[in-house]
């Protein structure tokens, strides 16, 4: 086991154990590590951000009330992520369901299933905002040092782990974090006007 | 101050995503970004940059996401289960019991070595203080064949029945006398 997953799931366990014994509030840790992962996941099923979300938090509505019949034999990000995705296909069922109930044809079940109506669609100004800053990400990687975009690129491209990367560029792993963290934080800056656009508060 | 220390705690942030930070320093991260909302929208950027970086989607999560989601779990139970025994835990008990046993037989062969030892050496020590101390004629009393003592004393009780015959007559011989 690699340290990252060591150090990730010696977290979970303990934020689990603690939810098991009284402290409600460790399962609001657990949400905020893994709240983007799993509205990314539920994103590949439904497509409107704000269904998304909702879905997302009924997986882990569903996660807390199932959480005293895990024993920790699985890992708990994946015990998770099996939620979600029953969750979010469960949604679609009960969507195309309604759908056909009040809409359309029986025949047309298999069209109608993946037809994108159903999935929902993002809006046009979203999918614009979005490209827009996919682009910005990558035009701001280009212009960084060498250095710098050589350490995120195998950070982010190849998942390497710090110690991998400090081999690799023959250089300390002390260097690798820093290196890592201030090509984050000058794509952060760049993007902050976009990404504060695209967040749904604004 | 306050600048050098949301910069390390920004920096804490990127080793989080990455997986690099130890347990008890994320922990306490996290509970940071719970409390500190500018924290929270830092953590939220470098979460969606990460992400659009590796797939070219951009999914943004709410700011409220997990205060919102706290709100609703306010009037769900709270578990009380009793300590998990993870495989982990078992195997050290495991080894806890093993241990105590290998020493419980290691001690127990050691008492039992000894303890024959020291019967040997009683044995020996008293054999020969017993050939030391006691006089030739009672050792040779006592090293006389037990079934001559039995027979003297079968004789010594033969006798006093002779000498004392109509005591100890049968029943049955007196009533055949008396018919007589």
């Amino acid at each position: 086991m690699s340290n990252q997953t060591k150090f990730s799931e010696q977290l979970d366990e303990d934020l689990v154990m603690r939810v098991q014994q009284g402290d409600k509030s460790a399962f609001d840790l657990l949400v905020i590590k893994y709240q983007h992962k799993i509205v990314q996941l539920v994103n590949r099923y439904i497509k409107d951000p704000n269904e998304a979300q909702d879905v997302a938090q009924e997986s882990f509505i569903k996660a807390y009330r199932a959480l005293p019949d895990f024993r920790g034999e699985a890992a708990f990000y994946t015990w998770l992520y099996r939620i979600a995705i029953n969750t979010a296909k469960n949604h679609l069922a009960s969507r195309t369901r309604r759908y056909f109930n009040y809409h359309v044809d029986i025949q047309d079940a298999e069209d109608i299933e993946y037809a994108p109506q159903l999935q929902g669609m993002e809006t046009p100004e979203r999918q614009l905002l979005n490209q827009e800053i996919v682009d910005a990400i990558h035009s701001t990687i280009e212009k960084l040092p060498e250095e710098m975009r050589t350490a995120i690129m195998l950070r982010e491209f190849e998942d390497m782990s710090y110690e991998e990367i400090a081999e690799v560029m023959d250089c300390p792993v002390g260097t690798v974090r820093s290196r890592i963290f201030r090509a984050r934080d000058a794509i952060n800056k760049k993007l902050t006007p976009l990404l504060d656009n695209g967040d749904f508060d604004e | 101050m306050v600048i050098l220390m949301n910069e390390d705690l920004n920096q804490k942030i990127s080793q989080f995503i990455d997986n690099e930070l130890e347990q008890q320093e994320a922990l306490y991260l996290l509970k940071s970004i719970r409390s500190t909302p500018a924290l929270n929208r830092q953590y939220n950027h470098h979460r969606t940059i990460s992400q659009a970086i590796k797939t070219d989607a951009v999914v943004f999560v709410k700011a409220d996401f997990a205060t919102s989601l706290s709100k609703k779990l306010q009037h769900e139970p709270v578990y009380f289960l009793p300590q998990r025994h993870t495989i982990k835990n078992n195997l050290k008990h495991i080894a806890i019991a093993a241990s105590i046993l290998t020493v419980a037989i290691i001690t127990g062969y050691n008492f039992n070595v000894f303890k024959q030892q020291s019967y040997v050496t009683a044995n020996l020590q008293m054999t020969k203080n017993t050939q030391k101390n006691q006089p030739n004629e009672v050792a040779k009393a006592l090293e006389g064949p037990i079934n001559q003592k039995i027979n003297d004393y079968l004789q010594a009780h033969n006798i006093m029945s002779h000498n004392n015959e109509s005591l100890y007559q049968p029943y049955a011989r007196v009533s055949s006398y008396n018919q007589k």
